[in-house]
């Protein structure tokens, strides 16, 4: 027989969709022709529908089994049945999109209605086939009791998710027998059957009782995916009864009754973990993938107010319409969730059905390029000149995408506010009830919620908790033996899993209490924790993307961390090399790791300050380059900041940045007087706009403002004044002349705000000649007094002067500052000034001749920093000289007098030594100019890239360090001997 | 109304009290948010005479900037305490160390004497630790800057590899202070 014309016309038409309808087309052209002739021969074809949709597919399933008495035969005309019923209603479906695409108004409506429409009917036809294909397996025997439930999305056609429950009878195996001979003929005839859920529950195939759920639920959250499938589970066939027990006993609990509840509390954690986790992973247009990319971050947020709100519907857009209508808040944000969700849903409903059954999908393939095409023109985007239908779908499912994106943090903030407010934890870090606010207590509450990875709301609370209640926590830990203290340690590591973000963040938030001791006990948290997953496999990947979603947080850590911790996790790093995109961060992670082993306490602060307020560095850490991009754009955006408070914390991340980046420049081997001008720019720049802010807080009017600065010169001087980088405190001298008492009195105002803010970077200011005038501003002719006096340390404050560079302020004082005081005070009585310098060299060291060559100390040995400034500052005077910059005074001596250019030489090779140890000893070991032997090796390498690891770098380091001192102690002394 | 307190820390050269000043200070204004002023001088710096280290804390801005009468005075030498106790507030404290001041003035009740060296010699096998040691007593008696601050300021200052021993030294004075503090309850010293 053949085939009636509208199967051919329907089997044409079928024949446009993906190639996986073929099963379905062939079903047809196999079955049909028999059924049709049988059905005639009955005369029941009028009474079915086999050429169209039906609206009674449980009528015609009964008919269909009536044709024949023979298995096989029934089954046969059943999937073909099914067959023609699901090509029906995908071809109709379709042109009923279409129709609504081009005469209705909102495409946001016409997709919704299209995704519950087909949902609705594959949910009808799949029921009807399946009660069918049980009737006819269970033969007369009596099956137990079960229910068939639909989990999952319910409107995709790839294969169908569903739960089932029995009553645990001992007939449950002869019923399993008969799911797994459904699902062989689904597979022939129908979409797929996936029992994803009772895969993972009970000790039968395809089907788990209530109490094995229950069993498995009991101690522990469990897998939050299987549980949003047996949340969202809703009726198909079987026993009503058993399915409303089943929500019972089961899922009503994961549901907010209004008060603590740990089921619905991990059930959140856990949901909101993976939208976190989702969202995190970086959204690349060439390869999209709908469901990672929005549908399930999407859902799953659905799911976390469908259990807060207690709400019963199973379908996402549903559950929107209750939250619309029981929910005030957020409406919104909450459209724009319906918009993404629709769009997203049916963007992939119709990919799936036009080209192939996959998630991911290439754009820029050629062939899916194509097949994108289609899709756009069957959702109705058009060519506009070279702008193709298929460029605007993928620009609206970008859309789609970074709409829902945008407003996601609004929820998370809203549930994370629910779970603080309703969190179990609140009783458990609470020390007033017995056993409870211990860290015994903590560990054994955890335990429930293994694997789920929200814990920002826990962490705030510990947080305020261990604040109000300090250390009782830890009191805990120290009243344990060493055992207990193990156990407890082993317990928390084995609990928290591969995943280091709850330990971390545990540690990081107990390391803000206000006990020493603890630290230690944290570090061995973090150092077993460590130690216990230093093989898993998986650890390096949640490192790796833990680093990429919080590297603040990994940053921070590691500062907490023992030296043997960082070296484990370095190893860790190195153990095997991550591909694709994930592999930038574990090359910084590495560089990052090795930056914090190799570098000073000192310059720690400012990788940990911008890590904290740039959180994106993390990417650039083996580029500091990209720094200044950050640094000037600060710069340029301080005027337009209107708080002073904000302008003077961006200042304060440019003098961050900066510090950072410079650093990262000098262990690259940048040259020292590159980084002298780099650093006394920044360090320039940071003063003079932190004096602009403080004087503008201070003065109301700008009038009065600029008269303050006419009338007062901030002096950069000691190492600063000379251009010196690095150094852990900033001497400045603050002068002023003509002022009221009213213009002090702001001034003083204005210097003890910068003093304020200064310390904060972790430098100190140092107010020079403060303390003899007992405030931070010297009038100019008290200085001037002072100076002509005579006192014991005369000629040091003398030398401050000498070195003193102008930061902010008046021209006129600096001027007279020059003249009055440097010149008629100074230089022209530089013989007196000149004796004393070397009286104080000579006495320094003890004799005039002897160099010590056992010395350490960077600036105070023989022929050290020390001694080279001195001796500039008396050539300085010798030559009468303005100049303040050492390199530029030492090519001037050297031009003055011919017979001495070796000595500067000499002078000059070892300020470049010195300078350049003392600056990567400080950014390696420690800000202090006594040379400590431990980490000397670092140092080297750092100072001589070209040194092999055969070579005994710490003799190297001490032998280049006496060879310059001495050279610059003997140039010294021929010096010294000339002006004698 | 704020609060503004100064210490003058005094003692030789080596006995690492400019650094105790500065770990005072950053911890005060860094950590925890207060205001601070250390002051150092050249002599100090480079020869240490009579070792003297300033700091200044306050919840306020500090307008002036010169310690005139401390409000606590360390003295780790007995040339220091004679040298500065007469500048000590009369309620000022006065801590010393009990083997190397040996006349010291009993004019001031607040006195609080302890032996910084011989415990860095005893139980570190190290003298440079006393000044971590003091470090710990003048932050606990001071009670102005909390002990995580003094913590992280000391981990800033100090060179990599010596963190352990330091901070054991750190512990072991605020645990010096306290002890002391509850026995002279009872039995005060004077």
């Amino acid at each position: 027989m053949t085939l009636p014309i509208e199967i051919t016309d329907l089997l044409e038409q079928a024949a446009q969709l993906g190639n996986h309808h073929q099963k379905y087309i062939q079903n047809i052209e196999r079955f049909l022709p028999e059924i049709l002739t049988k059905a005639e021969k009955a005369g029941i074809e009028n009474r079915n529908h086999f050429l169209s949709l039906s609206t009674n597919f449980q009528q015609d399933m009964s008919f269909l089994k009536g044709l024949s008495d023979e298995t096989r035969t029934q089954l046969n005309y059943l999937g073909c049945y099914y067959s023609l019923q699901f090509l029906c209603f995908n071809i109709i479906n379709t042109d009923w999109l279409d129709y609504q695409l081009t005469y209705q108004q909102s495409r946001k409506t016409t997709y919704k209605k299209f995704i519950l429409k087909s949902g609705y009917q594959l949910r009808q036809l799949s029921a009807a086939y399946m009660h069918y294909l049980l009737e006819i397996f269970r033969q007369d025997q009596t099956i137990p009791k079960f229910v068939i439930t639909g989990v999952g999305t319910r409107s995709d056609q790839d294969d169908i998710d569903v739960g089932i429950v029995d009553d645990g009878s001992t007939g449950r195996s002869w019923l399993n027998q008969m799911i797994h001979k459904m699902g062989v003929e689904m597979m022939r005839f129908a979409s797929n059957l996936h029992f994803h859920l009772s895969e993972h529950v009970g000790h039968e195939a395809y089907s788990a009782s209530i109490s094995e759920y229950q069993e498995l639920l009991k101690e522990k959250i469990g897998n939050f995916v299987i549980l949003t499938e047996m949340i969202g589970s809703a009726y198909i066939i079987g026993d009503e009864k058993l399915f409303n027990e089943y929500q019972r006993k089961v899922t009503d609990k994961y549901y907010y009754r209004g008060r603590a509840n740990r089921y619905h509390e991990g059930y959140l954690r856990g949901i909101i973990g993976e939208i976190i986790d989702l969202t995190s992973a970086p959204y690349d247009p060439n390869y999209i993938h709908p469901k990672h990319d929005g549908l399930r971050i999407i859902k799953n947020l659905i799911y976390a107010y469908k259990v807060r709100l207690n709400i019963e519907e199973v379908n996402p857009w549903r559950i929107l319409e209750v939250i619309r209508k029981t929910y005030p808040h957020f409406k919104r944000e909450f459209a724009i969730l319906e918009k993404s969700l629709s769009f997203l849903e049916i963007f992939r409903y119709i990919y799936q059905q036009l080209v192939v059954q996959e998630e991911l999908i290439s754009t820029t393939d050629d062939l899916i390029k194509e097949s994108l095409q289609r899709v756009a023109i069957r959702l109705h985007f058009h060519n506009i000149g070279p702008h193709l239908a298929r460029y605007q779908l993928l620009q609206e499912y970008t859309k789609s995408i970074q709409a829902f994106r945008k407003v996601l943090p609004v929820f998370l903030e809203d549930l994370t506010a629910h779970l603080k407010k309703i969190s179990v934890f609140r009783k458990t870090l609470t020390p007033k009830s017995p056993g409870k606010g211990t860290l015994r207590s903590l560990i054994s509450e955890l335990s429930f919620f293994q694997s789920v990875h929200f814990w920002d709301d826990f962490f705030d609370l510990m947080h305020e908790r261990l604040t109000k209640y300090q250390d009782q926590l830890f009191k805990d830990i120290s009243h344990m033996s060493a055992e207990e203290r193990y156990a407890c340690v082993k317990k928390m590591s084995e609990w928290a899993g591969n995943h280091p973000e709850f330990i971390f963040r545990f540690c990081l938030t107990a390391h803000q209490l206000d006990v020493i001791e603890d630290i230690y006990q944290l570090n061995n948290l973090t150092k077993y924790y460590i130690h216990r997953y230093k093989r898993d496999p998986d650890f390096l990947q949640n490192l790796i993307s833990l680093f990429q979603k919080k590297p603040t947080l990994v940053c921070r850590i590691m500062q907490i961390c023992s030296a043997s911790t960082l070296e484990s996790l370095k190893k860790i790093i190195f153990q095997k090399t991550i591909r694709g995109k994930r592999s930038v961060y574990q090359k910084n992670l590495a560089e990052l790791i090795g930056l914090i082993t190799s570098c000073s306490y000192y310059y720690k602060r400012f990788i940990t300050n911008t890590y904290t307020n740039f959180p994106n560095y993390a990417c650039y850490i083996g580029d500091p380059s990209m720094f200044r991009k950050e640094e000037n754009k600060i710069l340029k955006h301080l005027p337009f900041i209107k708080s002073f408070a904000e302008r003077k914390k961006q200042l304060g991340h440019y003098y961050d940045l900066n510090f950072l980046s410079l650093g990262l420049e000098t262990f690259r081997g940048l040259e020292v007087q590159q980084i002298n001008d780099r650093f006394t720019h920044f360090v320039n720049k940071y003063i003079q706009e932190l004096f602009q802010i403080c004087l503008r807080e201070v003065t109301s009017h700008a009038r009065e403002a600029s008269k303050i600065e006419e009338h007062l010169v901030i002096y950069a001087c000691g190492g600063n004044g000379r251009e010196q980088a690095f150094d852990d405190d900033f001497d400045l001298i603050i002068v002023a002349d003509q002022q009221t008492p009213e213009e002090m009195n702001a001034m003083r105002e204005i210097i003890a705000l910068m003093n304020s803010e200064m310390i904060k970077r972790g430098t100190l200011p140092h107010f020079r000649f403060s303390h003899h005038f007992g405030e931070y501003i010297c009038p100019f002719e008290g200085l001037k007094q002072l100076i002509k006096s005579d006192y014991a340390e005369n000629y040091i404050d003398k030398s401050q002067l000498l070195e003193c560079r102008p930061l902010v302020g008046g021209n006129g004082i600096h001027d007279k500052l020059l003249q009055e005081i440097v010149r008629e005070l100074i230089f022209s009585d530089g013989k007196t000034y000149i004796r004393q310098m070397i009286h104080e060299i000579n006495q320094r060291h003890g004799s005039t001749t002897f160099f010590h060559e056992k010395c350490a100390n960077i600036k105070e040995c023989t022929g050290g920093l020390r001694d080279i400034e001195m001796i500039i500052l008396i050539y300085k005077v010798f030559y009468k000289l303005y100049d303040t910059e050492p390199y530029l005074l030492l090519k001037k001596f050297s031009s003055r007098n011919k017979k001495f250019v070796n000595q500067w030489k000499s002078i000059k090779n070892a300020l470049l030594f010195l300078q350049r140890f003392r600056y990567v000893y400080r950014l390696s070991i420690t800000a202090e100019d006594e040379i400590y032997a431990e980490g000397l090796d670092d140092v080297a390498k750092r100072l001589n890239s070209d040194l092999s690891g055969e070579e005994d770098l710490n003799q190297w380091l001490w032998n280049q360090f006496i060879f310059h001192r001495k050279e610059a102690w003997k140039a010294l002394r021929q010096l010294v001997r000339a002006l004698d | 109304m704020g609060y503004r307190y100064e210490l003058r820390l005094s003692g030789d050269v080596g006995h690492g009290l400019i650094l105790i000043g500065k770990i005072l200070a950053e911890a005060a204004a860094i950590y925890d948010g207060l205001n601070a002023i250390q002051t150092q001088s050249y002599g100090e710096e480079s020869r240490g005479e009579a070792n003297r280290s300033e700091v200044i804390i306050s919840d306020e801005d500090i307008v002036f900037p010169k310690v005139e009468r401390p409000d606590l005075l360390l003295c780790l030498s007995q040339v220091a305490h004679d040298r500065y106790i007469d500048q000590l507030k009369s309620d000022g404290f006065l801590i010393i160390d009990s083997q190397r001041v040996l006349d010291f003035s009993d004019d001031h009740e607040k006195l609080f004497s302890f032996p910084f060296f011989q415990t860095a010699l005893d139980e570190f096998k190290d003298e440079s630790m006393a000044s971590s040691i003091a470090l710990g007593v003048v932050a606990d008696l001071l009670g102005v800057v909390s002990p995580r601050a003094v913590h992280l300021a000391l981990r800033a200052r100090i060179p990599k590899g010596s963190e352990e021993m330091n901070e054991k030294a750190l512990k072991r004075g605020y645990q010096m202070a306290k002890e002391k503090l509850s026995s002279t309850m009872m039995n005060p010293e004077l």
